[in-house]
């Protein structure tokens, strides 16, 4: 693995923000325990982030504090109230106290412990929300009349090369799903072109990330043909024609 | 270092007091961080109201999850703010599924300049970045977008967002040294 090109592709500052998927923020931390320029990098990424907290601080109205405080204390199990002059036996009141703490402790982990699963399962819920958002989106772009699939073969650059761009020229939403490409090598990422009589125009960067399905690209308003070329990381105003890995033409249509 | 005032022993001993659920824990914490999870929530929920009652939500997490948390993974602030923005974001979202999904709203709200006053800091400090990086900041940090929600709303692919997003984190931390 290029660790520089890694730690280059906005992947490590996705994961500090939680804009990744739980799925892709564990591949960075099994990454970050192998790699300790990963590991530092976040951390640095997470000192900009408290920089950035500090200057945006803003001190709360003075009452907030004892509110705040006394809130938690409310939720806080029940201390044990002091006994006051003990007439009776000395030890059994002393047994009471202790079958109180021990019930109150016992009662305040399980409080505690439910909270915790209860927002870890909601924390899931949302995640999946999120997916199937995705999912369904991607469906109703792909069902959606005028949604054409354009596939893309393979160059003799990457023979194999199997991609397919689906394309609305009505909406002029563009979305494209990589079946067999061989990974970029380090430093360069795959660029796709619309033509129109020849002319390219960009649609945008692929993914340097394998586990995307669907990806969404720039807004196409005419194209013939679709074409992917591989060009330095962040891309290039013109496409590198000898670098050509796929393309293919639209079908044309009679209207 | 404009953060050493943040020192690293006061933070173990909140840690430890925190663990050992003794509420000056709390009180520390809060004497020192409440203003950065104060400001972060206001920019994010742009409501006192809102921004306090999340504050308090947070300060309860905190109290309840002081056990999980790892100094080894981290910052004990890290973690308070990461606290903070998800009690922030579950009401985003709340708030998202109630009305038409229109991510467009917090791109407007952030180019009319419709935020807290309070948080003038802030945004003066994000007006120095390229509009293309201050958007990425605002969907992904502030809004808590996720990538495929932010690269939808931006109407870019998930590669040139990524490459955006490296480019901007670095110009914000350029900002600060």
């Amino acid at each position: 693995m290029d660790i520089t090109a890694y730690i280059e592709s906005g992947v490590l500052e996705l994961y500090v923000m939680d804009a990744l998927s739980p799925a892709e923020a564990g591949e960075v931390d099994a990454i970050a325990a192998r790699h300790p320029s990963v590991a530092a990098r976040i951390r640095a990424l997470h000192q900009v982030f408290i920089r950035l907290a500090e200057a945006g601080a803003v001190e709360p109205r003075a009452g907030l504090r004892q509110e705040t405080l006394d809130r938690v204390a409310q939720d806080r199990a029940p201390d044990v109230q002091p006994v006051n002059a003990p007439k009776g036996n000395p030890w059994l009141l002393a047994t009471a106290a202790a079958t109180i703490v021990v019930l109150g402790a016992a009662l305040l982990y399980r409080t505690i412990a439910h909270r915790q699963t209860f927002n870890e399962c909601r924390e899931a819920r949302t995640a999946l929300e999120e997916q199937l958002q995705a999912q369904k989106a991607n469906l109703d772009f792909l069902l959606r009349a005028g949604t054409q699939p354009i596939a893309l073969k393979g160059t003799p650059l990457a023979p194999d090369a199997q991609v397919t761009v689906y394309w609305n020229p009505g909406t002029q939403t563009t979305r494209l799903a990589v079946s067999q490409l061989p990974p970029a090598p380090s430093g360069r990422q795959y660029q796709l072109w619309s033509l129109r009589n020849g002319q390219p125009k960009s649609a945008g960067l692929l993914s340097l990330e394998p586990a995307v399905d669907l990806q969404t690209m720039e807004n196409v308003a005419e194209a013939d043909m679709f074409a992917i070329t591989e060009e330095p990381a962040g891309g290039v105003e013109s496409p590198t024609l000898d670098r050509l890995v796929a393309a293919g033409n639209v079908a044309s249509r009679s209207f | 270092m404009a953060t050493e005032h943040l020192n690293v022993p006061q933070e173990e001993q909140i840690v430890r007091l925190l663990r050992s659920k003794n509420p000056d824990g709390l009180s520390l914490l809060y004497d020192r961080y409440a203003k950065m999870m104060y400001g972060l929530l206001l920019q994010m929920l742009r409501s006192t109201p809102a921004a306090e009652e999340a504050l308090q939500d947070t300060l309860m997490k905190i109290w309840n999850k002081a056990g999980s948390f790892d100094p080894e993974k981290g910052r004990l602030i890290t973690w308070c703010l990461q606290i903070a923005r998800n009690t922030a974001i579950d009401r985003l979202r709340v708030k998202r599924l109630n009305q038409v999904f229109e991510p467009e709203d917090s791109l407007n709200a952030l180019q009319t300049g419709s935020l807290n006053p309070e948080t003038i800091g802030v945004r003066d400090l994000l007006q120095k970045l390229a509009p293309e990086h201050r958007e990425i900041l605002e969907l992904l940090y502030f809004q808590g977008f996720t990538q495929t929600e932010a690269a939808e709303a931006l109407n870019i692919p998930l590669g040139t967002l990524k490459t955006r997003c490296y480019a901007a984190i670095n110009q914000l931390g350029a900002l600060f040294t």
